[in-house]
């Protein structure tokens, strides 16, 4: 039988992303060999496959909307329109209902940020856009020369190390321990870190990610000097290798001069 | 751009002849873009291929009709195939006749 299908990942394919693709009336929608492993394939419409005259003449077995040859959990499926799967499981067909796209996605993300609101009651971000060259590193410094309240007392603030620009986005999903591979790397490419306390508020460390660096994901009491900063900040996250996504919050941020840092044990918290 | 096959008619036949007429192939090189829109259609075999390649991006193109598959992503890492269309990929050895 033939190996014809909408999109197929053969051989020793990994690393790849298939995503807010249409495959219809192929024999197979997407077909996954055995030795492909460390894709994504998310957002995919995959209806049709194989048309039902070619399931009439030749057999059901012929082909599906999904067909996964790979062992269980070496690829990953998340968010696909199907109908019909076959492969180790488990199943992710059928789906039905509202096709996603990536629009829709981040209107989501903006609404759900909106209801967030992070410390300051004024703060919203504004913009998450991707450009499209990666020129500079990300930095979690705000512009040179804002204005701030004069530094408080010392205080102490405890809460969990989290990406600050992911927590943003998707709080739930950033202190998550699923996200704590994804937080690592984009620790390694630059984007800062916080402590993000029970009720929301985020605070940045005055002197960058060195000393929460090796705490991400891990629950943490800092006492030190805060003060509040009120020109916008722009946190720069690396999406591929090529693009960048900018979330840029106004309306002010929590900076810590942290003076004391322990790491809080499990069976404390 | 257009192949000579019309699905199930003038096909590469397996395993041989493999005559191998794709609509577009990397052919094993990196850092690839093949961005549409566009249609790729009529192909003996794959609309698009992709061999022993890496970081290849495949955006807002649709493959119909061709023999094999759409898209072929075969032995190729790091590489977004994205908001593409495959539809009615299919069509040797007897197979093509509900999808064409």
């Amino acid at each position: 039988m033939s190996n014809s299908f909408g999109v197929g990942l053969v051989g020793t394919s990994s690393g790849n992303l298939i995503e807010k693709n249409t495959a219809v009336g192929n024999m197979s929608g997407v077909r996954v060999f055995p030795l492909a492993g460390g894709n994504t394939i998310r957002l995919n419409i995959f209806a049709g496959n194989p048309a039902i005259q070619v399931s009439t003449t030749f057999g059901s077995t012929v082909g599906a909307d999904v067909v996964d040859l790979s062992p269980a959990g070496s690829n990953s499926f998340a968010d696909n329109r199907c109908l019909t799967y076959s492969g180790a499981g488990p199943s992710p067909c059928p789906s039905v209902g509202k096709p996603q796209n990536g629009e829709d996605t981040e209107q989501e993300d903006v609404a759900a940020f909106g209801r967030k609101r992070l410390a300051f009651p004024q703060a919203r971000l504004i913009d998450a856009v991707f450009h499209g060259n990666l020129r500079s590193l990300p930095n979690a410094a705000g512009p040179a020369g804002y204005a701030h309240k004069a530094a408080s007392d010392s205080v102490t603030v405890t809460g969990k190390v989290v990406d600050a620009a992911c927590f943003m986005l998707h709080p739930s999903a950033a202190t998550a321990a699923s996200h704590k591979d994804c937080g690592a790397a984009c620790l390694a490419r630059g984007v800062p870190l916080a402590i993000a306390t029970d009720d929301g508020t985020l605070y940045f460390p005055a002197d960058g990610n060195q000393r929460l660096k090796s705490l991400l994901n891990a629950r943490v009491r800092a006492s030190g000097t805060v003060v509040e900063k009120h020109d916008p900040m722009e946190l720069k996250m690396p999406v591929g290798d090529k693009n960048q996504m900018v979330v840029r919050v106004e309306g002010g941020y929590k900076q810590i001069t942290i003076e004391t840092l322990e790491r809080i044990p499990a069976e404390k918290r | 751009m257009t192949g000579s096959a019309s699905p199930p008619n003038n096909c590469t036949s397996f395993p041989t002849p493999f005559v191998p007429e794709d609509g577009i192939t990397t052919a094993g090189q990196s850092n690839v873009a093949i961005l549409g829109p566009g249609l790729v259609r009529n192909f003996a075999r794959m609309g698009i291929l992709l061999p022993k390649s890496s970081q290849v991006r495949v955006e807002r193109v649709t493959a119909a009709d061709n023999c094999f598959s759409g898209i072929l992503v075969s032995g190729t890492t790091d590489s977004d195939i994205a908001r593409n269309v495959s539809v009615r990929n299919f069509g040797f050895d007897g197979t093509a006749c509900g999808g064409t």
